[in-house]
């Protein structure tokens, strides 16, 4: 019955005339076979929840192998399959293969797409230049599809469509440069100040006829964007910046809402210094959503550049902002600001879940969005009205609470690291959370079964000392020195089981270390992640009790997913970190002196370490016996 | 040269074992290893060399040493800080900063290179 509908679909849509429907009226149909998995989130709303019920409570336990797939790789492996059929589309970390694969065939290779020739990005970048500008590691976060055309971000910000059944290069743009000013102007763009040394991890998403892409490079100056490019032609209909004049970053000043109120002539301008907005940051790299019937086009927008907050007074808006845009022409309707005048590199890149949710005995359309500053948000969607503001994690501590009226956090001066402009070289100890955020870019998933969100995350406190730093185009700028531990406890991370509509955590499990893959609920009532030791396991969606757990070759940083092919659902996922060597465990002994390491290094056997060929990353296929 | 590093080695290798021991002797938690895993290490071992009864001897000598001092969840976590000691993600710069971490990897490092002292 699956099969069948899910053969039906394709066919349609690859036959559909241009223009007689959008491409998104035909990834709602296919997204909502859940034999596909569609959109890189699973669906618009981003919920990462399966109406697959084969795999379920009773018989979880009993999940084996179906097979495996080695992309080659090394370094760390985010994003997840993408499955259209009978086809399964990945990428691998930089150089960003794209793989098709055959499901009839155990993954067999149907085509595979190099972007790097002669080590060479299509921009013409090097691929080591690419590599020593991005700020953390190799990621890549996935491809989409639409309209038979596969979209890749590649890292040195080239978007690529690709012809789906053959993995030929359709069109290509150029939306940032990689590049340093004065040195390379090969795609047409010019590098310069706010424009250089930008990269990108973010997975594109189709919405109407558009593809949607953004950009990285906080740590380097970079201005960052949301575009939009055509589909069909590949030219670009709308960009609109995280922050500068209202032009740019496509607000109307008396129709785009903050907290409900109009945002006013120069919303951004005023909140910076001087022309520091040229150079500020506020990147986009997670996971969007869309919601077709508001028809509004949800994303958070990043850190504002540097990470030294002396250096850059005022609100610095809208860096750390909620938006939502018309996905037609770019225009804001409401925004708004979590983290104003940030301190603490708590991006607000996280990604935006549309459900429909009782808040304060009312049912409404919300948006929930669990951010790297340790609050968990609730709005109404189509207003930008803010219902909910509560700690995800009771460590949290740079702020008490945020006050309801002016959606503004109260924060908590000995966690701050400004310190009214004398923070400069100065250490401030035990900031909960640490930088990357009591949760980072692995996304949530939300059952409508049990209503509940079930959030992969970290429990990291740290030290922060800002420093001075000189902004040179292309080059590094970050400003900051940090060091982490654990959070109360001593455990590092945590899977938390969360009540949207009340603000609580229902349930919550310990793991010794950040739990940083994507989660995935289904309708078989089991809820999956996976752990940095390389386990993915399931647990119970009520009581998280674990169910079934398996130990795959590598770290899991990338999202799980789900799909069905003949009859059967199948679970998929990445493992790799990077740097596992195989054989034993490599490491520096660190607390102990130089003679133990040069002992090590003369041992027989441990010699063999640096030669083994690391093992690359392992796409990794579930499915019961 | 090598002899006086092995020696070196030994001394600070007896006090952590000690130490270690006191783990070690929730002795139901160790030899837990999977056959697939002392595989993969035995074959991951073997990289590089001509596959002879004494190399196979060596190698399977020292994953059982290593599976005799520690869980075989142990030995996940101290093969994932492992990976991300060298990966360059701001997670793993946690994992490169933190002390708790750093001991326990220790604790690692020692018993692998006791057990190949060993059996090399």
């Amino acid at each position: 019955m699956k099969s069948i509908l899910k053969t039906t679909l394709v066919a349609s849509a690859v036959f559909a005339l241009p223009g007689l429907a959008q491409a998104n009226d035909e990834l709602l149909k296919l997204s909502a076979d859940p034999a596909n998995w569609a959109i890189p989130s699973g669906n618009y709303a981003g919920t990462r929840y399966s109406e697959l019920n084969q795999i379920n409570k009773s018989n979880v336990g009993s999940l084996k192998v179906a097979w495996q797939f080695s992309t080659g790789v090394l370094r760390g492996h985010e994003g997840g399959p993408l499955v259209i059929g009978d086809v399964m589309y990945v990428v691998t970390p930089i150089p960003n293969i794209v793989f098709a694969l055959d499901l009839n065939n155990e993954g067999r290779i149907i085509w595979k797409h190099s972007p790097v020739q002669g080590g060479k990005y299509p921009s013409g970048e090097t691929q080591a230049r690419v590599t020593s500008v991005m700020c953390c590691d190799n990621v890549i976060r996935g491809v989409s599809y639409a309209s038979g055309k596969i979209f890749v971000g590649l890292a040195d910000s080239t978007l690529q469509a690709l012809n789906a059944k053959t993995g030929e290069v359709v069109w290509q743009a150029h939306n940032m440069s990689a590049g340093k000013v004065g040195e390379s102007d090969a795609t047409g763009i010019k590098p310069s100040r706010g424009n250089a040394a930008s990269t990108n991890t973010s997975v594109p998403l189709v919405v109407k006829d558009q593809v949607v892409i953004g950009c990285s490079g906080a740590e380097f100056g970079v201005r960052c964007n949301m575009t939009a490019y055509n589909i069909n032609s590949g030219k670009r209909t709308w960009r609109a910046y995280s922050m500068g004049p209202d032009s740019d970053i496509l607000v109307d000043p008396a129709k785009t809402t903050h907290m409900l109120k109009p945002v006013g002539k120069d919303s951004s301008l005023k909140t910076w210094k001087g022309d520091a907005w040229q150079i500020g940051g506020g990147s986009l790299w997670g996971f969007w959503a869309f919601d077709p019937d508001l028809d509004l086009l949800y994303y958070g927008t990043g850190n504002p550049s540097t990470w030294n907050p002396i250096a850059r007074p005022g609100a610095n808006k809208w860096s750390m902002t909620i938006m939502a845009r018309d996905p037609d022409d770019g225009m804001a309707k409401w925004l708004y600001q979590m983290t104003p005048h940030d301190e603490w590199d708590y991006d607000g890149i996280n990604e935006m879940v549309l459900v429909d949710q009782e808040v304060k005995g009312k049912n409404r359309k919300v948006l929930v969005h669990f951010d790297r500053n340790g609050f968990a948000y609730t709005m109404d969607r189509a207003t930008g009205e803010l219902l909910v503001a509560e700690k995800f994690d009771p460590m949290v501590n740079w702020a008490t609470h945020v006050d309801m009226k002016t959606g503004i956090p109260a924060l908590v001066d000995k966690y701050g690291t400004e310190h009214g402009g004398k923070g400069l070289d100065y250490l401030t100890k035990g900031i909960c959370p640490a930088a990357l955020g009591v949760k980072d870019q692995q996304p949530v998933a939300y059952s409508p079964r049990t209503k509940l969100f079930y959030i992969p995350a970290n429990h990291v406190c740290m030290n922060y000392e800002p420093f001075e730093v000189q902004y040179v185009p292309g080059d590094a700028y970050v400003g900051a020195n940090l060091d982490m531990f654990p959070g109360p406890g001593g455990n590092m991370g945590n899977f938390t089981a969360w009540d949207a509509g009340k603000g609580k955590i229902v349930w919550q499990l310990k793991e010794p270390f950040s739990v940083w893959s994507g989660a995935l609920a289904t309708a078989g009532g089991v809820v999956f992640y996976g752990t940095l030791e390389g386990y993915i396991k399931a647990v119970d969606e009520t009581s998280g009790k674990q169910l079934y757990r398996f130990n795959s070759p590598s770290g899991i940083i990338g999202n799980i997913n789900t799909w069905a092919q003949k009859g059967k659902q199948y679970i998929g996922f990445y493992s790799g970190v990077g740097g596992w060597a195989g054989y034993g465990v490599a490491g520096k002994l660190n607390d102990t002196k130089g003679n133990d390491r040069a002992a090590l290094g003369a041992i027989g056997g441990y010699r063999h370490l640096k030669n083994y060929t690391q093992a690359g990353g392992v796409l990794t296929v579930l499915t019961l016996p | 040269m090598k002899a006086n590093a092995k020696y070196i080695l030994c001394g600070t290798l007896l006090v952590s074992m000690m130490v270690a021991s006191s783990v070690a002797t929730a002795k139901r938690r160790a030899n837990d290893f999977p056959t697939q895993a002392r595989v993969e290490y035995v074959v991951a071992c073997l990289d590089g060399r001509a596959v002879t009864s004494t190399e196979l001897r060596e190698c399977s000598c020292v994953v059982d040493i290593i599976a005799s001092h520690l869980s075989y969840e142990d030995f996940l976590k101290a093969k994932a800080l492992s990976a991300l000691q060298q990966a360059n993600t701001p997670n793993a710069e946690v994992y490169q900063t933190v002390r708790m971490t750093k001991r326990f990897l220790d604790k690692y490092l020692r018993a692998q290179a006791s057990a190949e002292l060993q059996c090399f």
